[in-house]
């Protein structure tokens, strides 16, 4: 018969699997420390078209990659608009930010599968732009 | 015997070989980092020092998901199982959606947490839910709100509350299809 686990070896199982995944954590937030100091998001408002569709795609893409807090995303956003970007590549790049992980990848494979992740973060990239085209909309097209 | 043998040794190269896989991500990362360092040691430094910082930040956070996996480990698994199945999914959806939503701090500590919903028979799409819906900041809002105006904020937030449920959807015609 199977013996009861009590509270103490629940916590010490529970502290050792966390502590497992330490290493891929390190990694994940090395690596978003590197995209942040190399990578000027000053730069990035220069790569849209005008096209809004593009535009919307190319800022789900960018969201993607760039990780960190949202805050940052926000002043990048608000960059984006002054100088011209539409709504719609700057809504689908602040969903990305939040949603979809490219940094975190590996650590989401090794802990959740690899087809849940592709699965996932390939269903928020798309869905980053349907949110967008749909506030956007409900927004009437813009802010006033 | 040796059939048991063989098992136990299969097992134990998967566990080893599963230990081993899970320092390939950072060793590259800390090999890009010496590479880098020859380039531009200056901005290398830079990201070590950001890295720290984010690492402290991060600290607290994985406090309140240890304690959270502790209550979760808990729970009876075929109590819970039982309760999942008997469930409508609505339901399980919902209560996804509002656990993301008031969970803080970054997707990546929360992926043990989600591991171990897995393991105890959350459907995929329900974790999906929970990692989209994570994307929600209600402690950012005003700032979301100074930054895009009220009317686009709460727009914003609803819409991804309702494509959170979506994804779940997705997610789960798409795993049980392949499963």
């Amino acid at each position: 018969m199977k013996k009861k686990k009590s509270k103490k070896q629940i916590l010490i199982k529970t502290a050792r699997g966390l502590l497992g995944n330490i290493p891929m954590m390190a990694g994940v937030i090395m690596l978003i420390s590197l995209l942040k100091t190399f990578v000027s998001f000053q730069t990035l408002s220069t790569l849209f078209t005008g096209n809004a569709l593009a535009d919307t795609t190319i800022g789900a893409f960018f969201g993607s990659i760039l990780a960190g807090n949202s805050i940052n995303s926000y002043i990048v956003g608000k960059e984006m608009l002054a100088s011209g970007v539409s709504l719609f590549a700057v809504t689908s790049f602040l969903v990305a930010w939040v949603t979809v992980g490219f940094v975190q990848i590996p650590a989401e494979m090794t802990m959740l599968g690899r087809r849940f992740t592709i699965v996932r973060n390939s269903l928020s990239v798309i869905l980053s732009i349907a949110v967008s085209l749909t506030t956007v909309l409900v927004m009437g097209g813009g802010i006033k | 015997m040796d059939k048991n043998n063989d098992k136990s040794n299969g097992i134990g190269k998967t566990k080893n070989k599963k230990k081993s896989s899970k320092w390939i991500f950072p060793s590259s990362v800390l090999a890009l980092y010496l590479f880098l360092y020859f380039i531009d040691s200056a901005k290398t430094l830079g990201a070590i020092a950001y890295a720290a910082k984010l690492a402290k930040s991060i600290a607290p956070i994985l406090l309140i998901v240890l304690f959270f996996m502790f209550l979760f480990n808990l729970i009876d698994e075929k109590r819970l199982k039982k309760t999942i199945e008997g469930s409508p999914r609505y339901l399980q959806y919902l209560v996804m959606v509002i656990f993301g939503t008031f969970s803080h701090g970054p997707i990546y500590a929360w992926y043990p947490l989600m591991k171990d919903f897995r393991e105890k028979g959350i459907s995929h799409g329900s974790i999906s839910i929970f990692l989209y819906a994570r994307g929600i900041k209600l402690s950012l809002l005003p700032m979301l709100a100074i930054y895009f105006g009220l009317k686009y904020a709460i727009v914003l937030t609803l819409v991804m509350a309702a494509f959170s449920c979506i994804q779940g959807l997705l997610v789960d015609a798409v795993m049980k299809e392949n499963a």
